[in-house]
Formats: C-alpha cells, structure tokens, sequence
C-alpha cells in the first residue's frame, strides 16, 4: 500500500503512514497529503488514488493555502521532503526581548535581542532549522528575564515588608 | 501599565527592583525605565528624560515593534515590519543599549 506524509494541524509534517492508515491520524479530506511521486502537496479529497478513503462528493473545497509558501519536494519524487518542508518563520520574541530588557532583566534580556536577530538572519539565508532554533533560544532567555524579574518582584516584595516592619 | 500609572516607583516598595544594580551598584540601561514609564504616562516628558532618556528616545521604535508584531494581521504596515526588523536596526539598537549602558556609568 503506498505511503503518505501529511501536514498536521501544526502545520508540520508527519508520516510516512500507510493509506489505509490515515484517517486513524486524524486525516481529513482538507488535510495536504503527499507521497512519492507527487509533484505538489494536495489536499487529500483531492488525490484521486485516496478517494475510496475520501470520497469526492463527500469533499468540501479545500481551504485556503498554508500562509507560507510551500516549497514543492523535488520533482523526482524520490527523496522523502526534508524535515523542516513546510516552514513556518518562528516568532523571534523581539517584542519580548526588549520588554524584558527594558523591564531590567537585563544581561539576559540582551542575550535574548541577539537571538531573535539571528532568527531574521538565518531566515534569510534560508536556514530554517537554525532559525527555529535560535527562536528556542530566544524564548529561553525571555523565560529567563522573566524568571529574574520575577524573582526581583519577589525580594523586593520581602524589603518592602522587612522595611515595613523596621520603620514601625 | 496600569499598574505604572497608578504606582509611582519613586515611592513605593512594591515595584520590582533592577537586581544588577542591586548587585553591582552600578546602573542597567534599563534602571529608571519603569519610572520613566510612569513620568510618561502621567505626560511628563522632562522628567521621564531624566529617569531614563535612552527609553523615551527609543519609545517610536518599541511602539511601532509592537504594533507591528501583535496589531498588523493583515500585514498593512510591511514597510515598517520591515525596518523594526531589519538586522541593522536591532543591530544598531543593541550597539545603543550597550553604548548607554557604559555611558550612564560613567556620568
């Protein structure tokens, strides 16, 4: 039986899993299926060899595509689509990282602005894993102003009190 | 915000403290930007200036990051995405935080 890859409600790619298979995965007729051979992803009411599956009548226009751009596998068919096929630019936490940075977490926060630059760079040279890593780290370091700060609230919440009770 | 508005830090102990000037006893580039903040949501530009000039000076540039970032679904502001975004432009802004940071110290 032939074997699919699919994109899950994450967007992110799954499979190969058996045909017969797929709607055990939560496939539907709206979901992008593709296997070998295929020269694009479809939608899987869409794939003729799938429709004992999802009938054709039973399908419903496909939605409307990914927000980005897919790149097609390659036309040959026989190399499985890499990993990261279907990339979704990563979040790169600049908003975050300069709060937290402002906020006065700062040594951290700072670590965090540079990766979510390098998110931007590595997404322009089209290195997709490096960039959803570098957004990971982004967000660690995010955490871990925020984390600070917390911690900061905390004592300070405690000198106030100390404080206080010194003064009366 | 809130919260900023109605506390002035100058005078309360509720508000966070920056623990690498607790620490150190020297000032962060952020130290004074949450009263800062609060200067500026009371319209007072003088003295948030002088709490911390190098957030008030940098205000454009976060508001339209964060207009861009959470209030521009339908990517109307591409132009602008694009400048906040710019490797330059964080790349600059970074060489500022950490030019202030040095030069506040040093005052």
């Amino acid at each position: 039986m032939d074997q699919y890859y699919y994109l899950d409600a994450g967007n992110q790619q799954q499979g190969p899993v058996d045909a017969g298979e797929l709607t055990k995965c939560g496939v539907t007729a709206q979901t992008m299926v593709w296997k070998q051979g295929m020269s694009a992803w479809q939608t899987a009411g869409s794939v003729s060899e799938l429709n004992w599956i999802f009938p054709p009548a039973a399908a419903t226009p496909p939605p409307p595509p990914p927000i980005r751009a897919q790149t097609p596998p390659p036309v040959n068919g026989s190399v499985p689509p890499p990993a990261d096929f279907a990339p979704v630019k990563p979040d790169n936490m600049l908003v975050w990282s300069i709060l937290a940075t402002v906020l006065c977490c700062v040594p951290s926060g700072i670590v965090a602005i540079v990766y979510a630059n390098k998110v931007n760079n590595l997404w322009l040279v089209k290195d997709f894993t490096g960039a959803h890593k570098a957004a990971q780290n982004a967000k660690i370091w995010c955490f871990v102003s925020l984390g600070l700060g917390i911690l900061a609230f905390i004592i300070a919440l405690i000198g106030g009190f100390l404080g206080a009770i010194l003064d009366s | 915000m809130a919260f900023l508005y109605l506390v002035n830090p100058e005078h309360s102990s509720w508000v966070p403290k920056c623990y690498f000037h607790f620490f150190t006893g020297l000032q962060c580039p952020a130290c004074g930007s949450q009263r800062a903040i609060h200067s500026m949501l009371h319209l007072d530009v003088a003295s948030a200036m002088a709490f911390n000039p190098f957030l008030v000076v940098s205000l454009p540039y976060l508001l339209s990051l964060m207009a861009v970032t959470w209030f521009d679904d339908k990517g109307k502001m591409e132009k602008l995405r694009h400048f906040c975004q710019h490797t330059c432009t964080i790349r600059i802004y970074l060489v500022l935080i950490l030019l202030w940071w040095v030069i506040r110290n040093l005052m």
